[in-house]
């Protein structure tokens, strides 16, 4: 069994963000950069498949050289090998372009997978298309917002999903990719031997020349997403801070209460 | 009927249990309006299986196509969008738009590659700009959560894809009078192409009390110690008619289902009325409270970001505030 883990860093959005009013631009001074947290939640399941099943894993990152970074946090928890994919002319990839690059490179790398797995999104865009996007490229079963994978058996994956309305049991083929939702498990602690390991690996990167791309299909040139105007969210409300004592304040907001669920 | 070519806002319904989505009324709403502005026709398309498509012509479409068969019962995103893409060769419509949510995510992504155009995901609003003679879907996302909203557009293909968060847009009051006639896609899909199959469903029972429908929300956080003390806002929103959500943590603690979670990974609401109490006012679960009218903040923490948010703010103890609230209110 062979499972590879899309990982993609992201700006750490766990405190306060300030975002640059002039740039519109996240105010990266003084902000770090993680491993998106869904995607560490897929870490976690390879890493429980790879026990159960002996599985090999691979995890694949595409961007900037210091996104090795979060490649060697993966070894360091387990993980087997790791891909950097980086090439100039990958930057301003959209998720279409950014699908073809990860599909091909699991091509080349793995021809034999299993299982790609991935987060259900990225904090930083959002976009959830990714995963999905790796599936249809590939012409593999998709499912995503899996919280469990209770059984593999035959060639077939029976999958735990989390639903708009509740849960669903999903079956399908393998190979296949699944999208990560919150699990229950906790993320794997780095261990002493793995770091070891982690420092002495050697992160493969994958460019435009070794995956056999076309210079139009990626980039910029490749992406029919255009990113307009930019308009920052005022949060500055005019607050009104209710003073006195807390009798009166309860009894002033309960007024207000009031009346707005009245209107309602 | 003849179906418009080249042309037209579609919107793809979602539906569950034989009952469309409410985001599936809201898309329509909002394309007529934007129809009705730049002289855009909207086709709703309904793809299943024992689905009363006419409903959609009560809420605004002007056109509805269905692509009926069994093998449409349960949703599987692969065969759902072979179909779509065989229907948008044919019309290739200006813009397709879909619901931020089971259909939506799986099936948009591969509508977008298999035509390879240009998709945003998550939008919260959209908007049509006429440039150069062609007409622009200005999709509006929000990014760093929800900090900055982006206009994305896709200017040299088409369609150009958009999926919309549920609960972001107006639902148009339904009319029966406006009704129509629906058309059959003729399509016969293969077994072959269902590549995923739904074994089980477990329902939350709880959907009665939609916090998402709810347009009164109290909403307790970490301030609160103990779970005796959360579950006194459940006085306060059987006074006011309302929904108690809550923040992660509680959510993770058990103290509350995480269908009533709002945040960035829980629900986005957009109730006319909004208290916090004992919460933090973390962006994570500030991004998922929207268009509200009056919202409250409480907390012992003069610095909480949470006051960034309010209109009206206390510093205080969250439990006894919450105490003297529900004895002002009776
Ligand atoms: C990827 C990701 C997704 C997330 N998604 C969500 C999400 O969907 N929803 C969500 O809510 N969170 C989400 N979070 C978590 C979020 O970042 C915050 O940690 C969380 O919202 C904080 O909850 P809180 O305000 O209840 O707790 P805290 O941050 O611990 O805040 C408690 C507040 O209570 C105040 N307080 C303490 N005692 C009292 C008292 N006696 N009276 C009054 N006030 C008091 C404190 O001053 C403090 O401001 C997410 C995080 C990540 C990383
Ligand atoms: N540049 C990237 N490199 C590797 N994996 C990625 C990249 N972008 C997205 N992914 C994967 O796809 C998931 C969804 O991302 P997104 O579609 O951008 O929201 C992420 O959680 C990652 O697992």
């Amino acid at each position: 069994m062979k499972i590879v883990v899309l990982v993609k860093q992201v700006p750490d959005l766990s405190g306060d963000i300030k975002i640059d009013p002039k740039t519109k631009n996240l105010d990266r001074r003084d902000s770090s950069v993680v491993i998106n947290p869904y995607d560490l939640q897929a870490l976690t399941l390879a890493l429980q498949l790879k026990q159960q099943f002996n599985a090999e894993t691979c995890a694949i990152s595409m961007g900037p050289q210091k996104a090795e970074m979060a490649l060697y946090e993966c070894l360091a928890m387990g993980i087997d090998e790791a891909v950097l994919i980086s090439d100039r002319a990958f930057v301003g990839s959209d998720t279409l372009a950014t699908t073809l690059i990860i599909a091909q490179a699991i091509r080349k790398k793995i021809p034999d997978v299993t299982m790609i797995l991935c987060g259900k999104h990225a904090v930083d865009a959002e976009t959830g298309i990714v995963g999905p996007g790796v599936a249809e490229r590939m012409g593999l079963p998709c499912v995503s917002n899996v919280c469990e994978c209770p059984e593999i058996k035959n060639g077939k994956a029976r999958v735990r999903r989390q639903s708009d309305t509740g849960y669903q049991t999903v079956s399908c083929a393998l190979p296949a990719v699944f999208t990560i939702a919150e699990t229950s498990s906790e993320p794997n602690y780095i261990h002493m031997n793995n770091i070891k390991k982690a420092s002495n690996a050697h992160i493969e990167t994958m460019t435009l020349a070794s995956l056999q791309l076309e210079r139009s299909k990626v980039g910029i040139e490749g992406s029919p997403t255009v990113v307009g105007s930019l308009n920052l969210v005022e949060m500055n409300k005019e607050t009104v801070m209710l003073t006195g004592d807390q009798k009166e304040a309860a009894c002033r907001i309960a007024a207000l209460l009031q009346k707005t669920a009245k209107g309602v | 009927m003849e179906l418009v070519k080249n042309a037209g806002i579609w919107i793809v319904a979602s539906h569950f249990n034989g009952q469309f989505t409410d985001v599936t009324y809201e898309l329509i709403g909002k394309a007529s309006e934007l129809g009705k502005a730049h002289n855009e026709t909207v086709t709703a398309v309904v793809i299943g299986s024992d689905l009363k498509a006419e409903a959609l012509y009560h809420y605004g479409a002007d056109q509805v196509i269905y692509a009926a068969d069994p093998i449409f019962a349960d949703f599987d995103s692969n065969s759902y969008a072979i179909e779509l893409e065989k229907m948008m060769r044919e019309y290739k419509p200006l813009a397709v738009v879909f619901g931020a949510d089971d259909f939506g995510r799986d099936i948009a992504p591969r509508l977008a590659t298999k035509l390879e155009t240009g998709l945003s995901a998550d939008c919260i609003d959209l908007e049509i700009k006429e440039e150069n003679g062609k007409k622009l879907l200005i999709q509006k996302k929000p990014y760093l959560n929800g900090g900055i909203i982006v206009d994305i557009v896709c200017d040299k293909r088409n369609p150009q894809l958009a999926t919309v968060r549920p609960g972001m847009l107006m639902c148009p009051t339904p009319d029966e009078k406006q009704s129509g006639e629906v058309i059959k896609w003729q399509c016969s899909p293969k077994a072959a192409e269902l590549l995923t199959r739904i074994e089980a469903v477990m329902q939350k029972n709880n959907l009665s009390k939609d916090i998402q429908k709810s347009e009164i929300i109290i909403a307790g956080g970490r301030g609160f110690k103990k779970k005796e003390d959360f579950e006194k806002l459940y006085v306060l929103a059987d006074l006011l008619g309302g929904v108690v959500g809550a923040t992660r943590p509680l959510v993770t603690e058990g103290w509350i289902d995480e269908s009533f979670q709002i945040g960035q990974s829980g629900k986005v609401v957009s109730p006319k009325l909004y208290i916090g109490l004992g919460i933090s006012g973390a962006a994570q679960h500030c991004c998922g409270v929207k268009n509200t009218q009056l919202f409250i903040a409480v907390n012992s923490d003069a610095n909480a970001p949470i006051f960034q948010y309010a209109d009206y703010g206390y510093v205080g103890d969250c439990k006894s505030f919450l105490d003297e609230l529900i004895s002002c209110l009776k």
